[in-house]
């Protein structure tokens, strides 16, 4: 998906609710046949779980810092 | 029904499947999209942003598209909101995706993150996709 982006996703929210609903399924359809990437693969939920929770505490950190 | 999905949904739901339900609740969210208002905070986006191969961020792009979710930016968010939930013991990452359900008006955060279940005071339900998915199943054989 290449181009520009905003006016892509602008246009993907203005489609009709079915036709919304069978981009979704099919990007999950392709997600599932494809499955977890390297970067992912082999990790457990809880895991990824801790992770993003880091990730939220970094973000924070920088934005505090940011404002300071 | 007003939601929040925390970025551990989208990127178990998106990426790892080692559990099926967040990849089965942005199944369910798809096929009964007009029953939900989904809201996310500029901060979820960007969590799912550092924690996704580009790759998957893409597909994150277009399903928060097509679901039509609300992302709400800091400003959105009251800063004593955030401090309310801080006092409550939460994390400062945490407290600030409490702030945003409750700016939202969501009735309920979809969650992975322990940390809000079981929780007394917060101005919404923390549930996990499993959780949600049962009360929906549950809600549609009684209806």
């Amino acid at each position: 998906m290449g181009g520009n982006r905003p006016q892509l996703m602008a246009d993907l929210r203005r489609l009709p609710l079915e036709e919304r609903k069978r981009r979704l399924r099919e990007i999950l359809d392709r997600i599932q046949r494809e499955g977890p990437t390297p970067e992912l693969r082999g990790k457990t939920a809880d895991e990824i779980v801790q992770m993003v929770k880091r990730t939220r505490e970094e973000i924070w950190k920088e934005k505090l810092a940011a404002r300071s | 029904m007003r939601l929040v999905l925390d970025s551990n949904e989208y990127i178990l739901g998106l990426d790892n499947l080692t559990i099926v339900h967040p990849s089965r609740l942005l199944r369910f969210l798809a096929d009964n999209a007009e029953r939900f208002d989904i809201c996310a905070s500029r901060v979820i986006v960007e969590e799912v942003r550092r924690n996704l191969p580009e790759v998957r961020f893409k597909d994150f792009w277009a399903v928060i598209a097509v679901l039509d979710v609300t992302v709400l930016e800091d400003w959105d968010v009251s800063f004593s909101l955030r401090e309310k939930y801080q006092a409550m013991g939460l994390k400062t990452g945490d407290a600030a995706i409490a702030a945003c359900a409750e700016a939202a008006g969501a009735e309920a955060v979809i969650t992975e993150n322990r940390d809000f279940h079981g929780r007394a005071g917060l101005s919404f339900r923390a549930l996990r996709a499993e959780e949600f998915l049962k009360e929906q199943a549950a809600g549609d054989s009684s209806a």
